[in-house]
């Protein structure tokens, strides 16, 4: 199982079912939010999740640049995924690539369909997505940490988007790959679902399943997903609800 | 509103009830019969009308009657001067869309106002109160705290201080003197809002 033509193949799945950091199949990393980190942006969230460590800032509804991007029913959605040259062990160079645009443009789509854009005629919301340590699911960090910022800046939309990978590990489906089973695996397929309605707003797949295989993937991604909803929506409580009588809602995740 | 008026605290996608129970309100919507959050914040519902809303904690801004905004002069007509809205004080967000609103002369200061020009001019900055939200943007400086709260001298483009025992407004630069309806909390004498 796991035939990775590689030279030194970690064993990624031990006798017992663990994987190499000790988690189940089925097993989240550890994950802390923190809603409102930058006072400057209109919404910030910073999600730790694993070994990744993503910052998301939101702006707006304001003007849209460059100009021939407005539309006049509705307010564009703009978001910009960018990997600090820090991120990885090899310098990453700096600057837009064909993955962080590709990556750009699908979170863009999955916050369009949940945010009530014509609300706000003429106008862009801009996302910002900024890796500061990369392991392994990182659109799927910065998808979760756009969306507290997007609640936090008071954006309407009709449903957070929770988002985690799912993958195959030496031949089993698994929740949540790191960097050497994403590098050694044999399937990863981030996801992101609008868990209220249960649609699907993000799916990629990069490798290869059986049709089984991708139907048990995507009931574990779905949990997955849910498990991530659950967390977000605590963050966004232990962000501002405090009890009648205390001040600074100044409260870590 | 004060903590005791607050409702349960939502997020984005939680229900808040069913369209027999409740209308939807704002920073709500409904989706096959059922109410859900948009925003996050408090809920209320208003017995009398038996609308649900959410009260953003940090809303984007809406322009409604009796908010205060800055803005800036646009244009000057005979009877009104054409502002566009840079924000709703004393938040520092912006407003979305940069909406323009209109000063008629008859409401820029408290009294009667010959000339438009000889109170505000295009370029001033002022902190005025909406009257009228729709269909049109219509704004009034004339309270005391209300007008000018910072402006540019016509001939040189210094900025304009107060000055002398009848605090005037005299451009430091050229001494040019120039005559506004200014607001108390010009040249932000006031504590500026935090952030």
């Amino acid at each position: 199982m796991g035939s990775v033509g590689a030279k030194e193949v970690p064993e990624l799945l031990n006798a017992e079912g663990r994987r190499i950091d000790g988690r189940r199949l089925d097993e989240l990393r550890q994950i802390a939010m923190k809603v409102g980190p930058l006072t400057r942006a209109d919404g910030s969230a910073f999600v730790e999740w694993g070994e990744n460590k993503v910052m998301a800032a939101v702006y707006g509804p304001r003007e849209v640049h460059p100009r021939h991007l407005m539309q006049t029913a509705k307010a564009i959605v703009q978001c910009r995924y960018n990997m600090a040259a820090f991120s990885v062990d090899e310098r990453k160079r700096p600057g837009q690539d064909r993955r962080s645009q590709e990556i750009s443009k699908v979170i863009t789509e999955a916050f369009e369909s949940v945010i009530f854009t014509e609300e706000f005629p003429k106008t862009s919301i801009d996302i910002y997505i900024e890796v500061l340590q990369a392991n392994a699911g990182t659109r799927c960090a910065g998808l979760v940490a756009a969306s507290l910022a997007l609640a936090d800046a008071g954006i309407p939309m009709a449903d957070l988007v929770a988002s985690v990978a799912v993958g195959k590990v030496a031949g089993r489906i698994a929740l949540d790959l790191k960097k050497e089973e994403d590098n050694f695996g044999d399937a990863d397929m981030p996801l992101a679902l609008v868990p209220q309605s249960g649609r699907l707003v993000l799916i990629q797949m990069e490798g290869h399943m059986t049709q089984d295989e991708l139907r048990q993937a995507l009931d574990l991604g779905v949990k997955g997903c849910r498990d991530i909803y659950e967390k977000m929506r605590q963050a966004l409580r232990s962000r501002y609800d405090v009890p009648a009588g205390s001040a600074a809602p100044e409260v870590a995740a | 509103m004060n903590a005791s008026e607050r409702g349960r605290m939502v997020v984005p996608g939680d229900l808040l009830g069913t369209a027999e129970e409740f209308v939807p309100g704002r920073g709500t919507y409904e989706h096959d019969g059922r109410i859900f959050a948009a925003l996050l914040g408090h809920s209320s519902v208003d017995p009398a009308s038996r609308s649900v809303a959410v009260h953003a904690l940090h809303a984007v801004p809406v322009l409604d009657e009796g908010d205060l905004v800055i803005g800036r002069v646009d244009e000057l007509k005979s009877a009104m001067a054409i502002v566009e809205i840079l924000a709703a004080y004393p938040s520092h967000r912006t407003v979305p869309g940069t909406p323009e609103g209109t000063i008629h002369v008859s409401k820029v200061k408290d009294g009667y106002a010959e000339n438009l020009s000889d109170e505000l001019a295009a370029g001033d900055l002022v902190l005025a109160r909406i009257l009228q939200s729709r269909p049109s943007i219509k704004l009034t400086t004339a309270p005391p705290t209300l007008g000018v709260v910072a402006a540019r001298c016509q001939r040189c483009r210094g900025s304009l201080e107060l000055a002398g025992p009848r605090q005037e407004l005299v451009c430091p630069r050229c001494g040019n003197r120039e005559h506004r309806k200014i607001s108390t909390e010009f040249g932000g004498r006031t504590a500026p809002p935090p952030g």
